[in-house]
């Protein structure tokens, strides 16, 4: 994110916080989820909403008639009648907050040493597509499937959690040049 | 709908109620009719409370960029015409009691005070293509000459064009979410607050991008007054007021109007620049743009929300 810096503001970054820390506070957010709104967090559903929105506005009749992206519409509904759709615009505000009180925030492309921006930018978009269509497959992302699912003890969620991790260690020696 | 419904009364009337008359183009007429309004009020409020001098390049850009704006804010608020070739009528008479005849004489007077305040007070790249004009040179002469006046004018439109952007809904007495003479008000606070925050995003003086942010924060404090008196108004009259007001409550539209325009457009922005006014979080010109985003969600909220609730119902 953009920042300005004025002459007599050196930004000098706060620590960040300790993991174990985060992660705690983590865990009370998704308590926090349950109790307010009745269910957990998520991410994919909130994308694959904004998705029927654009491809809605290029072609309402395709959108209202396809099995995945119809429903949001279905009954006079919305794209936006889902607390995921807020929650993702409020997680882009708290990260921009966090970002500029721990004065962190700047334009920058995270990568490793050796690889370029346009590469790192394509392998970004690769990997978010790959992993788009698997949340999809699984009706869930790592927030919806390993977060709320896991906290719940469901089956299916601690299977998708160690199917994740299993892939991720099978996929990273092969990709491992993209960060050394 | 009747042809002279448009220009007589807002399509206020009962004859238009069960109508869902406005869509998005509406919301962007008002938002940016406000955010011009803030350009304007905050360039002459520059000049009049601390000298031309102090009128920034990002101001000067502001000002020049606001006729263009506000050509694009009347071209959708020409889509809405039902009847197109009644944009002509709007400047053969003037209804005083009609707020749509009256708001585009105001409009049509901005125009003209937006073109002699650019010429009075151009940023550089503009004023050498000015300079191959020789014509313009009389009439740059006399707008420099004159700018105090021109900025005590400014004021009184900015004024009149923020008001008015609010009072085109309340005077709308259909709907009961928008019977309320703080809009008028709202909406110049939140239009003002727009103007300053996308000054903000170009201003490079330091000093001056202080004195905005500090007149952002006090903007975004009246706004937030207001929008509470408004809603404490709705709440206290009767019960379809009530109902109005669940709407932006916890109705279909709460989770835009307090997230995305009350949370995200007002508190957070307010929060962030007083942190960064006081060395505590960096200045982001993403802020401002929060400000400016919730400012057009807030019109899009209350025009949408505002045609869901009617006084005659069945």
């Amino acid at each position: 994110m953009d920042a300005r810096t004025e002459p007599h503001d050196a930004p000098r970054a706060k620590p960040l916080w300790d993991p174990y820390v985060a992660g705690f506070f983590l865990g009370l957010v998704l308590l926090a989820a349950f109790v307010v709104v009745g269910r957990g967090v998520g991410a994919s559903g909130a994308l694959a909403r904004f998705t029927a929105l654009f491809a809605h506005a290029a072609s309402p009749g395709w959108v209202e008639g396809n099995g995945a992206l119809g429903a949001y519409f279905t009954h006079g509904g919305r794209w936006w009648d889902d607390w995921l759709v807020f929650e993702v615009v409020g997680v882009a505000l708290g990260g921009l907050a966090a970002g500029l009180i721990g004065r962190r925030s700047k334009v920058q492309v995270e990568r490793g040493p050796q690889v370029s921006v346009r590469a790192r930018i394509f392998f970004a978009v690769l990997g978010g597509v790959i992993a788009g269509y698997g949340a999809r497959l699984a009706q869930g992302c790592t927030s919806g499937q390993a977060l709320t699912g896991g906290a719940t003890l469901a089956a299916g969620s601690w299977a998708f959690m160690f199917a994740v991790f299993g892939g991720a260690y099978g996929v990273a020696y092969f990709v491992r040049r993209l960060w050394t | 709908m009747t042809p002279n419904t448009e220009i007589e009364t807002t399509r206020s009337a009962l004859l238009a109620a069960h109508e869902r008359f406005w869509g998005w183009e509406i919301p962007v007429y008002l938002f940016v009719g406000g955010l011009v309004a803030g350009l304007l009020l905050t360039a002459s409020a520059v000049v009049l409370g601390l000298g031309k001098e102090r009128v920034t390049r990002a101001m000067k850009i502001g000002l020049a960029a606001s006729p263009v704006l506000l050509g694009l804010g009347m071209g959708t608020l020409f889509l809405d015409l039902t009847y197109k070739a009644h944009v002509l009528r709007f400047y053969g008479a003037l209804r005083v009691s009609a707020p749509m005849s009256l708001g585009s004489w105001v409009l049509l007077l901005v125009f003209p005070l937006q073109v002699m305040l650019v010429l009075a007070l151009p940023f550089e790249e503009l004023a050498k293509i000015l300079d191959r004009v020789p014509r313009l040179a009389v009439v740059r002469r006399f707008a420099e000459a004159q700018v105090k006046k021109l900025a005590w004018g400014g004021l009184g439109l900015g004024v009149a064009l923020g008001i008015y952007t609010g009072v085109l809904l309340s005077t709308t007495v259909a709907h009961p979410l928008w019977s309320s003479g703080a809009l008028g008000f709202l909406f110049l606070a939140s239009g003002t607050s727009t103007g300053v925050a996308a000054l903000m995003m170009g201003e490079r003086d330091p000093a001056m991008a202080r004195t905005l942010a500090r007149a952002d924060m006090a903007l975004i404090g009246v706004e937030l007054l207001v929008i509470t008196m408004w809603l404490i108004g709705l709440l206290t009259q009767g019960a379809i007021y009530r109902q109005a007001a669940a709407l932006v409550l916890s109705g279909p539209y709460a989770p835009a109007f307090l997230g995305f325009v009350v949370f995200g457009g007002l508190l957070l922005p307010l929060g962030l620049e007083g942190l960064a006014l006081r060395g505590k979080a960096l200045h982001s010109r993403a802020v401002p743009a929060l400000v400016i985003s919730g400012g057009l969600i807030l019109r899009f909220v209350l025009v949408y929300a505002g045609q869901d609730v009617e006084f005659v119902t069945g």
